[in-house]
């Protein structure tokens, strides 16, 4: 077990209790810096969550309640982060619901989690004409595909 | 609780497991809540993975069973944590002095 420090200029310490495989004093310290360096995109998680689903503002008052309610939002934030992120430039691209607005590469490959979860709650807003015209974003294109295919186009 | 995974990259955020626990409705303890929530995720998961986890999680009740479980973990440990060395008895900030450096070669017994 190792304990590595961190001291940044003009700044306090840090403190890390590592238990790793790695033998040298660097490949430890870049290993403890790469790990809790990553830890900070799971605090964006759980900011996406508390600002973009309004999760302190739920009124649930009983514990059972409470658990169902953030079950089907896990539920909700795991097809976001997995299933939809992997289609995620076709549709921050070329959805009807604009979230890209300087078109500079740095808005399809940053934390796009925020502009995802947008679309798919406008989506869920009864706006039956957006989520149509975005649905449709994903059905084969009759002009290019051929008629066995279209199951697959589908199944993106 | 909340457990999140991320892949080796850092591009690719899965949520794990979540947990809402209180003590007002059966929940005795917060550490067995963690080990249960770690040990749940691990029947799941590859092996190869490292735990990170935030201040409050360097405590004696957490780290032993990680380290008997052989898990590789990164915990980010408050500074008025103290630790026990051979007739040793320091703070987190005496140790973070360079005087120190060639000590924290040997290893530290928490």
């Amino acid at each position: 077990m190792w304990l590595v420090v961190l001291k940044g200029e003009g700044k306090g310490y840090s403190w890390y209790i590592v238990s790793t495989e790695k033998k040298t004093e660097r490949e430890v310290v870049e290993e403890s810096f790469r790990g809790y360096g990553y830890r900070w995109k799971i605090e964006e998680y759980h900011r996406h969550i508390k600002n973009q689903f309004h999760l302190e503002d739920i009124q649930l008052r009983k514990i059972e309640g409470l658990r169902t309610m953030l079950t089907i939002l896990n539920i909700a934030m795991y097809l976001i982060y997995t299933e939809i992120s992997s289609i995620h430039n076709k549709l921050l691209l070329c959805s009807p619901i604009k979230t890209i607005e300087k078109y500079r590469l740095y808005e399809i490959l940053g934390f796009i989690y925020y502009k995802i979860g947008l679309i798919v709650k406008i989506l869920f807003q009864r706006n039956l004409r957006l989520a149509a015209v975005t649905a449709k974003m994903f059905l084969p294109d009759k002009k290019t595909c051929y008629i066995n295919q279209s199951q697959l186009a589908i199944a993106l | 609780m909340d457990i999140i995974g991320i892949n080796r990259t850092g591009e690719q955020i899965t949520p794990l497991y979540n947990k809402l626990y209180s003590f007002e409705v059966g929940t005795q303890s917060e550490n067995s809540e963690i080990l249960e929530g770690i040990f749940t995720v691990m029947k799941h998961v590859c092996k190869q993975l490292t735990w990170v986890i935030d201040r409050g999680g360097d405590r004696t009740k957490l780290i032993v069973p990680l380290l008997r479980k052989r898990l590789k973990f990164i915990i980010r440990s408050l500074s008025g944590r103290k630790f026990i060395m051979p007739a040793l008895f320091l703070s987190c900030l005496s140790i973070s002095t360079p005087d120190y450096h060639f000590q924290m070669n040997c290893g530290w017994l928490f």
